[in-house]
């Protein structure tokens, strides 16, 4: 598996989409920020609301999808590897790691460029103290962890569906319909409000600014539907033909 | 039981309630080049695939190097070079990237094997260019590049000489040839061009519908091609007696043009021969007719399809 992953790297460090997708990312990101130069707001104020924005983000998951395992799927590079002997578990693993790795990566520049454009751009209130900067890390880190569930999720879609204009409406649907569906369930009863808070798309939205004790409520939830559409993507590529 | 490379034993698959491969049992043994002939949809690549774990079989199993468990196979497969279908690359790497990803994934630690392989399938010169403006000679040679990286015990090629000009169809030949000499490397090949797989294969198998008709070796198949012996004689009803009384023949037909067709004793030439002369016949001509590995194939399905 580890060399699979190390493939996989190696592979997608030597073409300019990864590159090119941080660089539009950070530009808009700075972009962004610069806006709140001009109306003084302060950092405490803006970052969490710019946190919150950041769910724009999960469209761009497909896109690490796309990169570790639906190209291969599309191009038909896949039966090089499984011809081989790989494991297919370590198979889809491996790709679900390395789509993992990359998308760190990326979310950590991103993450970086926000948080330094926003000291560049934006002036430091009272509010702007030790407490809010580790639970913004927090809210950060919960927002990686949200990612890798919706990266999971990808994954899993991208394997059923093979097809790149409809992984993408999947996906879309994936993370809205349920959560529509919620919404529109809600007042019958508590559960169905409880279980609309748990959906992808508004822990997404929420992260920013709700209390900082439900992170972990994100954050485990995140996990489990990371290792839930890792599962199920283990046990679909275990009986898929390869083409 | 390692000279048996791979063994498959009643291998079905069947899509939707028919039968791609059906109950097809066959041996390869080492060192063997085994020639897979069939006619388009004769289930030569689903064979082919269901060995490479590219699709599970319907019923039935087969051993490879005598592995027949997930993990055993998995081990055998790593013993293995394939190249089934159109080769498949990453279009935005060069020849030696696309190489060098699969070197890592399969965990060869020697990379001076990436441009052994693209010398042995000439491709050496190609530099950075993109996967992508290879032409499909090229792609198909990238593809006996990633089979015969790994140094493989066992290939399973699946018609390797598509798009090839004759140059590089001749190239593939000598390649394959040294491998199976050199090397003592196995290989299952399938082929539309029956006369090039004729120049290499050792052993045949004649699939047909899904179902194995025939496995033969390349001298029974030979045999079986050289089955006439044609003589043009001046005097037919003289010779026929002669055949008949003083050789014994039995089984030959009188054909135009003073011609008649033995189909026996067709290695006593010499001595048919002087009993004609010796018998006041003269023979003005004499040879072995037969027939190429195609006419063959097509008489033993008993049609004259697209093969």
């Amino acid at each position: 598996m580890f060399n699979i992953v190390k493939a996989e790297l190696y592979k997608n460090t030597r073409r300019p989409y990864l590159y090119i997708l941080t660089a539009v990312c950070a530009a808009v990101i700075t972009l962004l920020n610069s806006t709140f130069y001009f109306n003084h707001t302060q950092r405490e104020t803006a970052m969490p609301s710019m946190l919150s924005l950041s769910y724009v983000g999960l469209f761009f998951i497909v896109l690490f999808a796309d990169l570790v395992l639906a190209e291969e799927l599309r191009l038909g590079t896949l039966k090089n590897t499984v011809s081989f002997g790989a494991a297919r578990g370590s198979i889809y693993v491996g790709r679900l790691i390395s789509a993992s790795i990359l998308y760190t990566a990326y979310f950590m520049i991103l993450s970086f460029v926000f948080w330094g454009t926003s000291c560049l751009f934006m002036p430091a209130g009272p509010g702007y103290d030790g407490q809010f900067i580790t639970n913004f890390l927090l809210r950060i880190v919960a927002t990686w962890t949200t990612r890798l569930g919706a990266l999971s999720l990808a994954l899993f879609l991208a394997l059923i569906l093979k097809r790149n204009a409809t992984l993408i409406f999947a996906f879309f649907g994936a993370m809205l319909l349920p959560a529509g569906l919620l919404l529109y369930l809600s007042p019958q009863g508590q559960i169905f409000s409880q279980l609309l808070s748990m959906t992808l798309i508004v822990q997404s939205t929420m992260v920013g600014r709700t209390a900082i004790e439900n992170m972990g409520v994100i954050m485990l939830t995140s996990a489990v539907r990371f290792a839930v559409f890792a599962i199920a993507g283990m046990l679909v590529f275990r009986r898929q033909e390869i083409n | 039981m390692e000279d048996l490379i791979l063994n498959t034993d009643h291998l079905t698959k069947t899509y939707n309630g028919v039968s791609v491969v059906d109950g097809v049992t066959l041996s390869i043994r080492r060192g063997d080049i085994y020639g897979l002939v069939g006619k388009n949809g004769a289930g030569k690549t689903t064979l082919m695939r269901m060995v490479a774990g590219l699709c599970p079989p319907s019923t039935g199993h087969f051993l490879l190097f005598g592995q027949g468990t997930a993990a055993g196979l998995r081990a055998a497969r790593s013993r293995t070079g394939c190249m089934i279908e159109a080769p498949q690359f990453f279009p935005y790497l060069s020849a030696s990237e696309n190489l060098h990803y699969y070197c890592i994934q399969r965990g060869i630690p020697d990379k001076a094997c990436i441009p052994e392989a693209l010398k042995q399938v000439e491709l050496d010169y190609t530099g950075n260019k993109k996967f992508r403006q290879f032409s499909l000679g090229m792609k198909q040679r990238l593809g006996l590049a990633l089979a015969v990286l790994a140094k493989p015990d066992f290939l399973i090629l699946d018609e390797p000489i598509n798009g090839l000009d004759p140059e590089g169809i001749a190239k593939v030949r000598k390649l394959l040839l040294f491998l199976s000499r050199e090397k003592q490397t196995t290989i299952l090949i399938s082929s539309h061009i029956l006369s090039e797989l004729s120049q290499i294969a050792t052993q045949y198998g004649f699939l047909h519908n899904g179902k194995l008709l025939k496995e033969e070796s390349a001298e029974q198949v030979w045999q079986n091609c050289q089955n006439r012996l044609v003589l043009k004689v001046n005097d037919v009803p003289r010779a026929a007696a002669v055949l008949e009384q003083q050789l014994g023949c039995r089984e030959f037909e009188v054909g135009e043009n003073n011609t008649i067709e033995l189909t026996e004793q067709l290695d006593k030439t010499a001595n048919i021969n002087q009993t004609l002369l010796k018998n006041g016949v003269v023979v003005n001509e004499m040879y072995s007719a037969g027939k190429d590995v195609e006419t063959y194939f097509l008489e033993l399905i008993g049609g004259n399809a697209d093969v």
